[in-house]
Formats: C-alpha cells, structure tokens, sequence
C-alpha cells in the first residue's frame, strides 16, 4: 500500500517537472503583434512559414523541434538570417526592417540572464 | 499555464513615423518574483526592459518613454533632432539639452584620452559605406580622404554655460557609438528612483543591470562566439552594472571577398582590423561602456590593455587568434562556456 502511495507521488511530481521543462515557447512578432506561438518541443517535423509584411516583405522562418530561425528574408542586410537559430530566451532573432520579432521563453537554463551583444 | 496579455500602445514621433511598443505579462509560472517585461523598438534597435517587484510595471514603461524622448533629441536621421540642428547650423550655436551636453562632452573627453580612436564626426565616412542606409560599398580612396577632412573633434565648441553646441559646415555629429549605453543609464536611474531593487535592461545588446536578481544572486552575463552569434563563448558576473560589446561580426558586408565590419577607424577610414574582434567593458556607467567597446576595438589589443590599466577600466578582449584577455576584477567572476571552438584564457 505504502509503496503503492510513493509511486504515484513520484508518477506526479515527474509529470509536472517534465510538463515545465518541456516547455519551450517561441513567439513571433510582427510591428506590434503576436502572430504565432509555438511550442518548439512539441514539433514533430521541421516546417516553414511565411510572413509578409508591408512594401512586399517577407521573411520565411523555419520551426524545428527546439529550434527556430528566419531562413530567408527580403530586409537589406539579413541581419535576421545571419543569427542563424535559436534553441534559448537568451538572443532573439529580429529582424530590424521587417519588423519581426521572434522570442524564445523557457525555464531552464537559470545561469545566464543576458547576452552582451 | 503561461498567461499572456498583450497590451498595444502606438505613439508618434515628431517625424511623423509610427512606433510600436508592446508589452507581454507572463502569468503565475513566471509571477513568482512579480516580474514585468516589455519589448519594443527604439533607437533602430530591438529592446527588452524587465523589472521585479511592486512597481516594476510602472517603472518599465516610464524607463522605456525616457528611451524614446531621448531617441528624438538625438537620432541623426530625425531632422528634428538635436544633433540634426547642430549638423546643419553651419557655425551658429545651437541651444541643447542636458542630455545633449553630456553626450557630447563625454564623448570628447573620451575622444582625448584615446588619442583620436573614438570620434563622434566620424559620421560622413559611416555613410559613404553604407553603414546609415543598409547599401554597403567600398567607398573610393578619393571619397575617403576628401571626407577625412570633415573628421575632426576638436572643431566641435561646446559651452556647458551656456548649453550650446558649435561646429563648422561639413561637420557632423553621430552619437550612435554612445547614446544607446546613455539610454541604458538614464532608464536605470528612473528605475532606482521608483524604488525598484531588481531590473534587467537589454537596449539591443547593451545589458544594464539594476541590482542583483531577485534571489539576491548576481547576473549572468554572457558574451557571443564572435564567429557564431548564435553561440555563447564566455560568461560573467554582475551586480549594477553595465556590459556592453562591441565586434566586428555585428555588422558588416562582404565584397570581391572581403569582409568589411562596422566599426571605422577615424584615422585611416577603414574599417579598424588591429587584431581584435570583439571588445566588452563592464562599468557602473553605461555610457562609458558604449563609448568605449568602440574606442578599444580601434586602439587594438595593446593600446586598449593600456587604456584599461591607465583609466581604470574592465574589459574581455577577443583576438583574432582566439584568445581572450580579460581584466583583474572580472576575472573571479569569468568563465567560458563555449570552448569546443579553440578559444582560451590568454595568461
């Protein structure tokens, strides 16, 4: 009964770790809007998206399982494409002309609060 | 369990341009320590403001208007901007803020002490490259030198009296190498003033920090593989302080093959190639920081470990062979995180 009782216990307390720690949201942001949120963790296979923008921009992100980046983009300087992908909160990809932003907020990695870039 | 709400504010600035600013709450997995964040574009860069504790909404957003009012005091491209008055008054005295004074003092004390590496007029040759409008191109040697001329700090008269700033024609101001790290600084100061203890402010890579974290624990700070950005090469520690980087791999452009970066040396008009590719300084003040990543960059590695030495300054410096320097005080803090890629710990 006892032992019965300490599995469940711990059956739960590793559903709710893994429920945290599998999160790894991205958000994507175009001018000032929130036009998709991912869970990159629960990405089965690597897909595109296209976002067009004002004047014909246009930037193609990729979403891979834990990863995410801009591929292609219409912007001068490609500045975006040149980050390459981010799998952390730590750098955002931004794509300054397009104005695109794309965020990844998670939980794990507690030692480094900023870049200095 | 993540919440998020977004709230939109727009607001105009006096070129008639729309910017944006959007706010994001994560909800009780992240409410723990109160924590508000706010992300927005100002000054042609990306920013994220975050604060801890009761007020820490409030503060933000007044932290992020002080980053805008200044914008438009400032920005080279607004021509209603101070420094656009000053670049066009052709010799008359332009009346300026206390901001404006400041920046421009500072960046000729700083322009004194490195003999000339930092210099704030260098802003004809930023264009002739393309480095203002994104069209990169390798200007003629005729470009450079005639432009050269119009190089030259010691033609700017300021009058901290009277609050005005004089220059001939052909003379233009760009405080982009400093105003950011200022921004930094004065959003800082409102946020202590508002009683906030904890605060996080990133302006497009220069890192402000308010405090420690909210655990009391100080921050960690990293710095980018200067030839994968993506990739983080080295870490430190800090509490109330500024760190802001300066490389060549931020931006640049390639043509026939060669890689040019951003960052000019006022002397030759190149881009300066001194054996370094990556300066950062860690300081209370931020807009020393700001000015300084670039005046190291240009002195290279031995007149900038001089500089440090002379002036009292902590720096991590990245050389080209991939060694890192890194200055007494921060090196109890220091580590590397990303050493697959061959960099080491100069002696």
């Amino acid at each position: 009964m006892l032992i019965l009782i300490t599995s469940t216990v711990a059956a739960l307390a590793m559903n709710n770790n893994a429920k945290n720690q599998d999160e790894k949201i991205a958000r994507i942001y175009q001018d000032k809007k929130l036009i998709y949120t991912i869970d990159l963790n629960s990405v089965k296979e690597t897909y595109r998206l296209t976002i067009d923008g004002k004047d014909k921009s246009e930037n193609i992100v990729e979403v891979r399982n834990g990863s995410i980046g801009i591929i292609n983009a219409s912007c001068p300087d490609h500045i975006c494409i040149d980050t390459g992908f981010i799998d952390n909160s730590s750098v955002p990809v931004v794509c300054l002309p397009n104005k695109i932003i794309i965020e990844i907020s998670d939980n794990t990695d507690n030692s480094i609060d900023a870049v200095a870039n | 369990m993540v919440t998020l709400s977004l709230s939109l504010t727009a607001c105009n600035n006096s070129n008639g341009e729309t910017s944006s600013v959007y706010e994001i709450s994560l909800g009780s997995d992240y409410d723990d320590s109160n924590e508000k964040s706010l992300s927005f574009f100002a000054m042609d860069t990306y920013m994220n403001f975050k604060a801890y504790g009761e007020n820490a909404k409030a503060a933000v957003n007044e932290a992020s208007t002080i980053v805008e009012d200044l914008e438009n005091k400032l920005s080279v491209t607004n021509p209603e901007s101070e420094i656009s008055k000053i670049n066009s008054s052709a010799n008359n005295a332009i009346k300026v803020s206390e901001d404006t004074l400041t920046l421009i003092s500072t960046a000729l004390d700083v322009n004194k002490k490195s003999d000339g590496a930092f210099d704030i007029t260098i802003y004809p040759i930023v264009k002739l490259w393309g480095f203002t409008t994104g069209k990169y191109k390798v200007p003629s040697r005729e470009e450079l030198s005639k432009n050269l001329e119009y190089v030259d700090s010691s033609k700017i008269t300021l009058d901290e009296k009277a609050s005005t700033v004089t220059v001939p024609k052909n003379i233009e101001i760009d405080l982009g190498g400093i105003a950011k790290g200022y921004a930094g600084k004065k959003a800082a100061d409102k946020i202590r003033s508002m009683g906030i203890e904890s605060a996080l402010l990133n302006l497009g890579g220069n890192i402000q920090t308010i405090g420690s974290k909210p655990d009391g624990s100080a921050w960690g700070v990293s710095i980018c593989n200067p030839e994968d950005s993506s990739k983080q090469l080295c870490r430190i520690e800090v509490v109330d302080k500024a760190v802001v980087t300066s490389g060549g791999y931020q931006r640049y452009f390639e043509e026939n093959g060669k890689s040019y970066h951003h960052i000019i040396d006022p002397k030759s008009g190149y881009p300066a190639e001194n054996g370094l590719v990556s300066v950062t300084i860690v300081d209370e003040d931020g807009m020393l920081c700001d000015a300084l990543s670039t005046t190291l960059f240009v002195l290279g590695k031995d007149k900038a470990l001089e500089y440090c030495e002379k002036y009292g300054i902590e720096a991590i410096l990245i050389t080209d062979d991939k060694k890192i320097y890194v200055t007494d005080e921060l090196k109890e803090s220091f580590s590397i995180i990303y050493q697959s890629s061959g960099y080491s710990l100069a002696k």
